[in-house]
Order: structure tokens, then sequence, then C-alpha cells
């Protein structure tokens, strides 16, 4: 009666603890925010549940072909560590209880050895009891003694372990979805990062700047430049190490064309490559020879992945994402963030290249258009300004030139609509013929004339141009004589020594559309002080909303400079009225030429 | 400038109207093109008024010259109206690029079409 009360009692005080144990495990479950803390729960108090002396938690890799071990306890460190990985066969008794989703129990140390002879050695525990943990991993329980378990204790188990599971599970799946989220974070990132740059350079860095350690411990970019294959950048999570990948690059250049080469392998075939994990057979088949595969295996990969940069069909290069340090494994999620990472980025290459080839091209063609400098005739100043709407990529059509001829000289100013390359040659064809013209034709309106049959001949059909042509003679009183014939083009203005204001030429046909054009030589006389502005469209047609600066706004700039104005100031102020009538940029070229007689010396005029 | 800009296509009998309104430039030259191959649909004589357009650049010009030369490669025909009322500027550009020695514009539609139907 006593014994049987005492042995109630224990059973009581048993169960009680028991309890108190599993409500204890419950609650720091619940508190787990990341696998491992579950994975380390489930053994502590997890272990108190059980009333185990040793326990081992191991999850299953993607592939399902090993078990690598979370968290161990009770066992020594050696035999922790000769048990980091083993694999997925029924050799094992926690292999075995995963592959049949049932109890694997050992009653006894010769049991073990007999049904598992491979564990011989490690007999630290007597009893063990290996149970499955969802379709992901399982854990082993041991006990230093020999134990028999009945069927109440076996459910009991089971249902804690499927707690366990069950918070793992959990665990995992909300990292998981962090981490899609991080990967989407990381592709709005990206897009937003390579918009801002056009040097593919800077943009290369980016992509492995975002990579690690969002989506890998180390990233490589590797790019095909016309010398070779060349590694753009290279980021680790631990920067100690970007030198001992660097080395290996440098012993082991990537090559396009050499087999052994994983990069190069993806370059060739185009194929995006997902290794996960990386197995000897992979290293073998990557490496040159033994000194190769021991310098790979120091770095210590785990997976990898290697996406071609491709754009517009053309192989760019690649970038290499491996995991090392944090032992993760790529899944397709991950393989296909990494593509459109690289589609982003390749994209982004392309348009930076195109842009800095088209770019030096528009340089190139411009510096066609204008004179390097301006040349030095005595007793006239001239002046001119260029204003080019866009940023290099837009060449305009607008364009000047002065030139000294045989005691006189030219001046010439045009505009050839459109933009881009076809119209630089166009209007360097104009500024060209012009000059020649010049030389043997007796009046600007026949100068027009020859440029207008150029044009006529050479240009496509929606292209024309609109030029002024000038021819000026220093005349004995220290003015200038001029004649001016316009082509389409808004006419110079004059602006006297008194301010006033006078149109220089008359209206005429624009050119490189008819064969019979309208085309007038105008006269006028510059005195000393006395200047004149030729402008193209870019400036009267300054818009800002709908208001436009027009050649009444110009005409009140050039009144307000006041007398006694010299070319480069009148040249100035239009300049400043286009650029503050709007706040944006101007959409068209802007081209000014200002010309005139420098003003007499006071004492020289007074006299 | 295209938000204070349109280019409709309207219907004159046999005659294709294209009509703009507002601001057009380099920013809405393309689609002025579009718009008058559309309203040419093959032979379809076209005129196009730019009465109610406010402002019209060098490359607005560019694309009336353009259609009124490939209306005379594939005989077809198009006309231009520039009323009394279309902006100064418009006028302005025209007589400055001294286009109506090139183009056939008229003052007002009712001519146009007179013009165009022969």
């Amino acid at each position: 009666m006593t014994a049987h009360t005492d042995q109630t009692r224990s059973d009581i005080a048993w169960l009680g603890s028991r309890l108190q144990h599993l409500q204890t495990l419950s609650a720091t479950l619940a508190g787990a925010r990341t696998e491992q803390e579950a994975i380390e729960a489930t053994l502590n108090p997890g272990l108190d549940v059980f009333e185990a002396d040793q326990a081992v938690i191991a999850m299953l890799d993607e592939s399902g072909t090993e078990f690598r071990i979370a968290a161990v306890r009770g066992y020594p460190d050696q035999v922790e560590a000769d048990w980091a990985m083993f694999p997925n066969t029924d050799e094992y008794p926690l292999s075995a209880a995963v592959r049949t989703r049932q109890p694997v129990i050992v009653n006894g140390p010769e049991e073990l050895i007999r049904r598992y002879p491979k564990l011989e050695g490690t007999g630290r525990s007597a009893a063990l009891v290996c149970l499955p943990m969802g379709d992901f991993g399982g854990i082993a329980l041991g006990y230093d003694r020999e134990k028999m378990f009945d069927d109440a204790e076996l459910e009991f188990m089971t249902a804690v372990v499927r707690q366990c599971s069950e918070a793992i599970r959990r665990t995992a799946f909300d990292a998981e979805r962090g981490r899609r989220a991080e990967r989407l974070a990381l592709l709005a990132e990206a897009g937003a990062a390579f918009a801002r740059s056009l040097d593919y350079r800077t943009t290369l860095g980016e992509v492995a700047n975002l990579a690690v350690p969002a989506m890998a411990d180390c990233c490589i970019v590797d790019v095909l430049e016309p010398t070779g294959l060349h590694q753009l950048a290279t980021v680790h999570v631990e920067p100690g190490k970007i030198a001992r990948v660097a080395e290996l690059e440098t012993s082991y250049p990537a090559d396009p064309a050499e087999p052994h080469s994983a990069v190069g392998g993806v370059l060739r075939s185009g194929e995006a490559l997902l290794v996960s994990p990386v197995t000897e057979e992979f290293v073998r088949s990557v490496t040159r020879d033994e000194a190769h595969r021991e310098a790979v295996h120091a770095l210590g990969m785990r997976s990898l992945i290697i996406v071609p940069l491709v754009a517009r069909g053309r192989t760019l290069g690649a970038i290499t994402l491996i995991y090392d340090t944090s032992s993760r494994l790529y899944d397709e999620h991950d393989l296909a963030t990494a593509a459109s990472l690289a589609d982003r980025a390749a994209l982004a290459i392309d348009n930076a290249r195109l842009h800095q080839a088209q770019t030096e091209i528009a340089r190139t063609l411009q510096h066609g258009l204008l004179p390097d400098a301006l040349p030095a005739i005595p007793g006239v100043e001239i002046t001119a300004r260029y204003l080019a709407a866009g940023e290099g990529l837009e060449v305009g059509g607008d364009f000047y030139d002065v030139w000294p001829m045989d005691g006189s000289f030219g001046v010439a100013i045009g505009d050839v609509s459109g933009k881009g390359a076809r119209a630089a040659a166009m209007t360097s064809l104009a500024r060209h013929t012009v000059r020649v013209a010049s030389l043997h034709e007796p009046t600007p309106s026949r100068v027009l004339r020859v440029l207008n049959s150029e044009i006529l001949q050479h240009r496509p059909p929606d292209m024309f141009c609109t030029a002024a042509y000038a021819h000026a003679v220093p005349s004995a009183d220290g003015g200038i004589d001029v004649t001016i014939a316009l082509g389409g083009h808004p006419p110079g203005v004059i602006v006297r020594h008194d301010g006033v204001l006078e149109q220089a030429g008359e209206l005429g046909t624009l050119l490189g559309v008819r064969e019979d054009v309208t085309l007038t030589d105008a006269d006028f006389h510059l005195a000393p002080g006395e200047v004149l502005v030729l402008c193209t469209d870019g400036v009267i047609e300054r818009r800002d909303g709908g208001r436009m600066l027009g050649e009444e706004g110009l005409a009140e700039v050039l009144a307000g400079v006041g007398s006694g104005a010299t070319a480069e100031s009148i040249a100035i102020a239009v300049e400043r009225a286009v650029m503050e009538f709007a706040s944006a940029a101007p959409e068209d070229d802007v081209a000014i030429v200002v010309v005139g007689p420098p003003a007499m010396p006071r004492d020289y005029a007074d006299a | 400038m295209s938000a204070s800009s349109s280019i409709e296509i309207d219907r004159d009998g046999d005659v294709a109207v294209v009509v703009l309104q507002g601001e057009h430039d380099l920013s809405t030259a393309d689609r002025l093109r579009q718009a008058i191959e559309r309203a040419r649909d093959g032979s379809t004589p076209v005129v196009v008024d730019l009465t109610e357009a406010t402002f019209i650049d060098s490359a607005v010009l560019g694309v009336l010259i353009a259609e009124h030369e490939r209306a005379a490669s594939n005989g077809s025909a198009v006309g231009y109206v520039v009323g009394a009322g279309a902006g100064h500027s418009v006028h302005r550009i025209i007589d400055l690029a001294g286009v109506a020695a090139v183009l056939p514009i008229s003052s007002d539609r009712a001519t146009a079409l007179r013009a165009i139907r022969g």
C-alpha cells in the first residue's frame, strides 16, 4: 500500500516535472525567430522533456543525398566533427528513420553495432531513438543506459518532435519568405543603381556590392573585353578572402576557351549554371591540376551559381555567386533571381557602351561643325557662343563659321533640321560648302544658292537647312561694309551706336528643298561701336510653358545692353537671356555670332 | 509641350483634314508625320490645317516639307492651311523660313480644299 502510494507520488512528481519542461519547450519554440533558434530549442529545453543524455538534429540537404548536423548536445567535439555530414542511406539509424518516416529504436550498445556497424567506435549512447522531423531531417536521442520504450512513451516523443518540427518548418518558411522579399528588394535596388550609372564598370561594381551579402558570400564579375576575359569585380563578406580569390584568378585565369573552367563553360553555352552542393566531382571538372584543385578546395565553396551577362544576343561576361562561409545552398529561386539580376546588369552595360560610343561619335561630329577658334581679324571684334541642347548625345544641326579672305572676311550661321549623326553630317557639309563657295562666288546670295544645290543633291527627304551668310569688308573709316543674304534664316539684328535696332537682311527661302529659291543681297555699313548679331532659331524659339522669347524678346535684350557694349558683352547678354528665360535646359541648340568694328577710343573720336 | 497640343484627323468629303492645335515641336513631330500618313492611307488627298496651332518649330516644318515631297512622289496631294488665327510665331517661322515658296500654303481651309481637288 505504502509502496503503491510512493510509486503514485513519484509518478505524479515525474509527470509534473515533465509537464513543466514541456511548457518551457513550447514557449521557447514559439519564441524562435530563426530556423537555428528553433533547432536549438528542440534540444534545450527539449532534452529535458525527452530525458535523453545526448541528442543530434540533422537536416537533409536540398539534393536529398546527405545529412548535415544542425545541432548537437552531449557528444564529444570529436564525434561532432566526424559526423558533420553523413550520407542518406539505411546504414545510419537517423537516415533510416527519415527514409521510412518511422521511429528507429535501439535498446542497447550490442544491438546498435549489430544493426549499424558504421557506428562502431562512436559508442557513447547505450540506447538510441531516432525520429523523423517532417521530410527535412530527424532527431537522434541517446541514453547512457539501456532503455526500453513503450508505445505510450514513443507516442509522446513523436508528438513532441512533431511540435518541434512544425516550429522549425515555420521559421524556415519565414526565412524563405524573408529571402524572397530580400530578392525582390535587391532587384528593385539593382534597377535603380544601374539606371544611375552610364559607366559599365560602375554598373558591374554595383552588381557585386548588391549581391553580397544579400544573395552570396562571394560575388565575382567577369567581363569579356577585346583583350580577353577580365575579372572586373570581386566582393566577399570576409574582405580577407578577396585576395585568395584574386590569387586563384591570377594563377588560373578564367578563359572562355578553357574546357576546365566553369565560367568558360557558361560563356560558351550562354546557359546559367547551378551547382548545389558543390561536389568533389564538380571541383574535379573545373580544375586543371592538383594544385588548382587544392586552391579551389581551400575556398570552401558549398554552393554556386554562374549566370551569363547577355544583352541583345551578345555575351558580355558572367556573374558568379558563391556561398562558402555561410554554408547556405542555392536553389532554383536563387538561380532565377541571379538570372534576372544579370539581365538587368547586361542591359545597363549594353546601354552604357552604346551611349559611350554614340557620345564619342557625337563629339567627333560636333567638332566638324564648329571652328576650333575664331580668326583674329584686324579692326574687327568677333564673338561666338554655342549652347548644345541635350548631353553630348544629340548632336545639333546648328553651325557657325568665320573665316578671313583677301582683305575681307566671311561670317556664316545656319541650322540643319533634325538631330543626330545624319544631321551632323549634313551640317558639316553645309559649313564647308559655304566656305568653299565664298572663295569663288561674287555675292552672298550666290554662295547660298550653291549651298542650296549642294544640299538638294545630298539630303534625305525630310532634311533642310536655313543659313545666313555675310561678306564683310573693313572700310577706311574703321567701320565694316557688309553684304548679307538669308536662306530661310531669321534676319540678323544691327545694334546701332545709339541703341537703335535694325533688321539685317531680306527674308529668303529655306535651302535644300527646291532649285528655285528667292535669295536677296542686302548691304549695310557698321560704324565703329556698332554690331551685327546673328542667331539660330534656338534663341527666338526659346520657350517657357506658353511664353516664347521671340524676336521681340531678343530685341529687348539687345536694346538693354546700351551703347558702347562690346561684341563680347552682347553675346553674353543674349546667352544669359536664353539660359534664364526658362529653368529647363534649352530644347534646341543655340548659336550666337556677334561681329562689329570696335568703338573708337573716346579722345580719338572727339578729335 | 505635348500637354498643350493635339493632332486630329477630320474628313471633308474625299479629303482628309489633319488639324493641329497648340504647340508642336520636335516632341510631336513624329506623331504629326504618322497622322498625315494615316490620313493619306495610300492616296487620299490631305489638307493639314495649322490655323489653331500656336507654335511650330523647324522639326515640324521638316515634316510638312517631307510629307509634301512624299505626296508629290507617289502622285497623291497635300495642302497646308495657315489661317489668320494661327499663332504669331507660326506665321513668323513660315515667313522667316520662306516656306511659302516651297509649300502650297493657303490662308483658309476652303481655298486649300478647292486647290487640292483641282
